[in-house]
């Protein structure tokens, strides 16, 4: 008998460990697939914050799966209608007042995005949080009241991948990223990025504004919103070409 | 200096011009309308100095004012007109300057017109789109003055055949546009074959190409073929990257095809490839090279004799004829000044006899939304036998720009 007691709490322990200990893998799965879907569509306006100025400006995004992605600028006017195509790690760049679209080398996805503290590959996700890192967990804590996996990613080798080491805050229960930071190759903290407003949107909770503040740089910060998204919407793979970047809007 | 009525003159052109915006009604609506508006002015002042002796100053007040009616799912239509006012020491020294000013960027049809010239003052107003547009899934089919810009590479593009421009007119992104009737058919994400005809009143004013767009291991590739005026055009180009570096490329081939002509009987090749490289901090940089067979390597004996009226940006160039020397280099960089404004330079460098160098420092700054400043230097440099190094021409250019 003492024997049975004992395979049923191995037996016990060994299904509720299946259930509890995810791997930080998993749990990064799951908070990319939150944003994601198998396919979005969103509206955002972002927010450049500096001591002396401030700048905003629209946009309307399309992805599906990791590979695909539409950007379109929507305002300010002077940038209306500049738009970004992922296609796999290829980018193409849309300039409506030259006609031309432009394919952007990869050293290009480390430059800031039209000013602001969030790089080029923020904004097209030509990286993938999920596939090109490796994840580690380093812990558990709380961020504004909701218990957090803490989880390291580090680049893996041959991924071209803008940042050296980026470690996120997960919540448990909504897989919400509550707070993330990323550093440089040489390991220094360059920016805080805040999940904040977690309210349903799209059918889902998600945080609906985003704070990305630059290390050292005071009063410095760019404030991404979501202005409305949908998630798991019927889109085709053929949307996302040169041909319908040029016409979207 | 404009006399009290020009200025009279200039005035109710700019309400008339300014005021009908609010009539249009375009609002900040989130949702697509059936129709869009959009354009901007901007003001544009000349600082040009000959031979470091004579001083001008002249004044470009420009509304550019965009288009687009959405007809219906097949059929876009599209208008873009541009109307300016010129007027300073230039206008006022040139005879004949609205004539000269309204000769170039046009095509086939006529579509501009000089709506005041007087001795200081010149009013011009073009329109440098008019199409229709058929789209039918991946099909495309666009009819009228339309823009068609097959460069694939950073600086120069051999391939761009159906429009001549100038290089040095940086106040002209949108470039002229070319009465032609284009077909694309979309083969996949980033491939494609089109074929365009330009409307043409002599044959030799003919060109009528094809191009075909392939994506195979991260590279676009472009192959044309064709006719240009008096000749048979090949060509081909390429965009990828080295590493995290761009590179592109871009070169086409030129043979005369009508052995009577004894005015066009050399065959040119022209290639250009660069390289291009950002750093995380924002700067750019960028490398590249240019080879033009039938380029000189000395144009000048004596200091040149430049159009004042048109300056630098009268010197028009075609995808035949990009830049005048035979082998020409060109570097650039730029970086961010704090987070509004932008400071670069670009060198070109031809290392023939005339070691021509040209030189364009810029500055841009972001005012505010929809406001931006620039401030554009250009300078040439040219060695002289017996004379050493000349600066034949400098101009400086301060822009106002206002979006909308």
């Amino acid at each position: 008998m003492i024997k049975l007691k004992y395979v049923f709490v191995l037996f016990l322990m060994a299904f509720g460990g299946m259930s509890f200990a995810q791997t930080a893998l998993e749990i990064v799965q799951k908070a990319d697939e939150k944003l994601k879907g198998t396919s979005n569509k969103a509206e955002m306006k972002m927010t450049i914050v500096r001591p002396d100025w401030e700048r905003s400006m629209t946009m309307k995004t399309w992805g599906k799966g990791d590979n695909l992605g539409i950007t379109v600028i929507t305002a300010p006017a002077r940038d209306k209608g500049t738009a970004f195509l992922k296609k796999g790690k290829e980018i193409w760049n849309w300039q409506p007042t030259i006609e031309r679209a432009i394919k952007l080398p990869p050293s290009m996805m480390m430059q800031s995005w039209m000013g602001s503290d969030l790089t080029n590959d923020d904004l097209v996700k030509q990286s993938s949080i999920v596939t090109d890192y490796d994840h580690k967990k380093l812990g558990e804590e709380t961020i504004e009241g909701r218990e957090c996996w803490k989880i390291e990613m580090r680049p893996k080798e041959d991924a071209a991948v803008v940042w050296g080491k980026i470690v996120v805050w997960i919540s448990k229960k909504e897989y919400l990223q509550l707070k993330t930071e990323f550093y440089d190759e040489d390991d220094y903290l360059t920016n805080t990025m805040l999940g904040k407003n977690v309210k349903k949107l799209g059918g889902r909770m998600i945080p609906t504004r985003m704070e990305v503040i630059p290390e050292e740089e005071d009063g410095s910060k760019t404030i991404l919103e979501y202005l409305s998204a949908e998630f798991d919407v019927a889109i085709k793979d053929s949307f996302f070409s040169v041909q319908n970047m040029k016409r979207v809007r | 200096m404009s006399t009290l009525k020009d200025r009279r003159i200039i005035l109710k052109y700019i309400l008339i011009l300014f005021i009908c915006w609010p009539l249009l009604g375009f609002s900040q609506s989130d949702e697509p309308k059936s129709w869009a508006v959009n354009g901007y002015v901007k003001d544009l002042r000349t600082f040009y100095l000959n031979n470091l002796d004579t001083i001008s100053i002249d004044n470009l007040l420009h509304h550019r004012f965009n288009f687009k009616w959405f007809i219906n799912e097949h059929f876009t239509f599209k208008t873009d007109v541009r109307n300016r006012i010129f007027y300073g020491d230039l206008v006022e020294r040139t005879p004949g300057y609205a004539d000269l000013i309204d000769d170039i960027n046009n095509d086939v049809l006529d579509l501009s017109w000089v709506l005041l010239d007087r001795n200081s003052v010149v009013i011009h107003s073009m329109i440098d789109r008019l199409y229709l547009d058929y789209v039918n899934n991946n099909l495309e089919v666009r009819l009228g003055r339309q823009r068609i810009n097959w460069g694939i590479n950073l600086i120069w593009n051999p391939n761009d055949i159906f429009n001549s421009y100038s290089f040095f007119d940086f106040d002209y992104e949108e470039r002229p546009g070319s009465d032609a009737l284009r077909v694309t058919y979309y083969t996949g994400a980033s491939s494609s074959v089109e074929f365009a005809v330009k409307a043409f009143e002599e044959v030799e004013d003919l060109v009528a190409a094809g191009l075909w767009k392939t994506n195979k291991w991260t590279y676009d590739f472009q192959v044309l073929g064709g006719v240009a005026q008096k000749d048979i055009v090949l060509g081909g180009g390429w965009a990828g990257n080295i590493k995290n570096a761009g590179f592109k490329g871009e070169f086409s081939t030129f043979t005369p095809y009508d052995n009577t002509d004894t005015t066009n009987t050399d065959i040119v090749f022209a290639g250009t490839m660069s390289i291009d490289y950002s750093l995380r901090k924002g700067t750019f940089m960028s490398g590249g090279m240019l080879f033009n067979s039938n380029g000189a390597n000395s144009l000048f004996s004596g200091l040149p004799e430049i159009n004042l009226a048109t300056g630098l940006q009268g010197i028009a160039i075609s995808a035949k004829n990009l830049y005048p020397y035979k082998w020409t280099l060109f570097g650039q960089i730029s970086h961010p000044l704090g987070a509004a404004a932008n400071a670069g330079v670009a060198l070109i460098y031809s290392p023939g006899e005339d070691h021509a160098f040209f030189i364009n420092p810029t500055v841009s700054y972001s005012i505010r939304e929809n406001w931006d400043l620039d401030l554009v230097g250009q300078m040439m440099a040219l060695k002289l036998p017996g004379q050493g190094y000349q600066l034949p021409l400098g101009a400086a250019f301060l822009r106002v720009k206002w979006s909308y």
